[in-house]
């Protein structure tokens, strides 16, 4: 098996499939409702396009924003390696001859995989519906490269800035504020809560280049309109970030082990 | 075997994650099997097993096999080796029918043995287990102690062990090394340790009221009295009725010959327990 970390970490996100279903209901279908709701009121009050979108796009955008926003979700990354840094399990883990941070890449992987099909559903019911899949065959093979590269991207800046808040446990006495952070910084910085269109002027330079937006806000306007000029910011933002982050958790993860000191018995 | 022994905060788990390299040492030099453990990780860790006995690496939700398998792809294990070895250790350590249930569903004992198996299963050439039976019952000590003892004898593997159970070391361990404060204060034997100081031996005098008890008491202080060096130790129990005397070779004698034959006292003579010994080592340790 070529990851075997991968396996145990999909198989465990199998297992715990409650969990899985009861996310998709509570953070995915019932806001994704409420949105709706919202938002039929406010295209019914104001007309057909609000800061250049429909209301279609404008729905589009939060289903995939909101179901982006579980596959590329750092909460478990953060809270094991609190877990493991905090309770000194670490220690069984520094003491294998593979890599632990590799290991943790693919449980991240292995446990993300599984809330990847929700999205492909999505992505293929979008297809069908705007796309005449017996005419524009390329076309379809377009946008499954551009899913591909966007997804890929997103799932990398996602661990690689998890893990940078994860190991930041080092210098902490509880991971819950690196928890409480991630989740407000997702929140409101991803995207989920509203597109980049509707923010102030002024947030938009904040909104557009911060990494957040291209683990959830851009993939999700990629997906939704199809939106091109996005693609090319996600790919050169996340590579940039990709490299930045791998710099800063290097640098975390060789200090912070040094710092780290497990009690005995 | 190797066992490290020393009062909490004597330095035992701070040995072992040097060892292991998760801590860095202020000075000197560490070597693991011949090996600098923080330079050459990898290469260390293929040869050598660390078991904490508190803390565990196996997958919490997934059934214990799978946890085990990891192990074939951490370590490199054929497929052949795998399935030849699992089995003996699995067996051994009556774990067979625990096999497809959760990790979380299995009992403290259950886990560490796991622990153990899943190190156990590539045959390292060193074993470090840091407080390997902490919290278990008897029969999983002894099934432990046992596959240890089968670990060292028949694949050859060298072990280190820190416990405070000194059923962990009698009949087991080859060497001990006394740890007080961060520094070594014996290494040898365990005869060696055992005879160390002057030899003691534990009376146990037994009561049959509180009148009795009394008395004994009484005449055993007023000899510690007159003879200050024969009576290293007493201890009154007044629940059980009796009281335990660590006496020297010609101290508890004299006890038997002057006090205990002539009141018509029940008593016992037993060597001293390895406990006692390094308990009294200990305390010494502590007043110099």
């Amino acid at each position: 098996m070529i990851l075997p970390f991968f396996y145990c970490g999909l198989k465990t996100a199998v297992n715990d499939r409650t969990l899985f279903f009861t996310d998709m209901f509570m953070a995915v279908l019932f806001p994704l409702t409420l949105q709706i709701l919202i938002w039929r009121n406010i295209f019914s009050a104001d007309g057909q396009m609000l800061n250049g979108m429909h209301e279609g796009e404008v729905i589009s955008y939060y289903a995939f924003a909101l179901i982006i926003s579980r596959l590329n979700n750092g909460y478990d990354l953060i809270r094991t390696m609190g877990e493991h840094v905090l309770n000194g399990t670490l220690d069984t883990h520094l003491t294998k001859p593979n890599n632990y941070l590799y290991q943790r890449f693919q449980v991240f992987l292995g446990e993300s995989s599984i809330y990847a099909v929700p999205l492909l559903l999505a992505v293929v019911a979008r297809e069908l519906y705007t796309s005449d899949l017996t005419a524009i065959k390329p076309e379809i093979l377009l946008h499954t490269s551009i899913f591909l590269t966007a997804i890929v991207l997103a799932q990398l800046t996602c661990f690689a800035l998890s893990l940078c808040i994860a190991l930041l446990v080092f210098w902490t006495i509880d991971y819950y504020m690196l928890l409480s952070f991630d989740i407000c910084c997702t929140a409101l910085l991803g995207g989920t809560l509203l597109p980049l269109a509707f923010w102030p002027d002024w947030m938009q330079p904040l909104l557009r280049f911060n990494p957040y937006r291209f683990i959830i806000s851009a993939p999700a306007e990629i997906f939704a309109i199809n939106n091109i000029v996005v693609l090319q910011e996600m790919i050169i933002g996340a590579s940039c970030y990709l490299a930045l982050f791998f710099v800063i958790s290097t640098f975390l993860w060789k200090y912070g082990k040094n710092r780290y000191h497990s009690a005995g018995g | 075997m190797l066992a490290l022994l020393g009062a909490n905060g004597a330095g035992k788990s701070t040995i072992v994650k040097l060892l292991s390299g998760i801590q860095k040492a202020d000075s000197g030099i560490v070597k693991t099997v011949g090996l600098d453990p923080r330079k050459h990780r990898r290469l260390v860790f293929s040869m050598t097993g660390v078991v904490f006995g508190h803390k565990s690496s196996l997958w919490w939700d997934l059934p214990l096999i799978e946890s085990l398998r990891l192990s074939k792809h951490i370590y490199n294990i054929s497929n052949a080796d795998f399935d030849k070895r699992l089995p003996e250790i699995i067996e051994r350590l009556l774990l067979s029918h625990k096999l497809n249930a959760p990790v979380r569903s299995l009992s403290l004992g259950e886990r560490v043995k796991a622990e153990l198996a899943f190190n156990l299963l590539y045959k390292p050439r060193l074993l470090i287990l840091d407080e390997p039976t902490l919290g278990l019952d008897i029969m999983a000590k002894h099934e432990i102690r046992e596959l240890l003892k089968a670990a060292t004898r028949n694949d050859g593997a060298g072990c280190l062990i820190t416990t405070h159970d000194m059923g962990d070391i009698e009949g087991y361990v080859d060497s001990v090394v006394l740890l007080h404060r961060g520094s070594m204060r014996f290494e040898g034997s365990l005869r060696q340790l055992k005879t160390l100081d002057t030899p003691l031996t534990q009376l146990t005098v037994y009561c049959q009221s509180i009148t009795q008890l009394n008395a004994a008491v009484n005449h055993l202080y007023s000899f510690k009295k007159s003879y200050p060096a024969a009576i290293e130790y007493l201890n009154i129990d007044h629940t059980e009725l009796l009281v335990e005397v660590l006496a020297t070779e010609e101290g508890y004698r004299t006890i038997v010959q002057h006090i205990l034959l002539k009141e018509y006292y029940k008593f016992s003579i037993s060597p001293l327990p390895l406990e006692t010994i390094l308990r009294t080592k200990l305390k010494k340790l502590d007043e110099t």
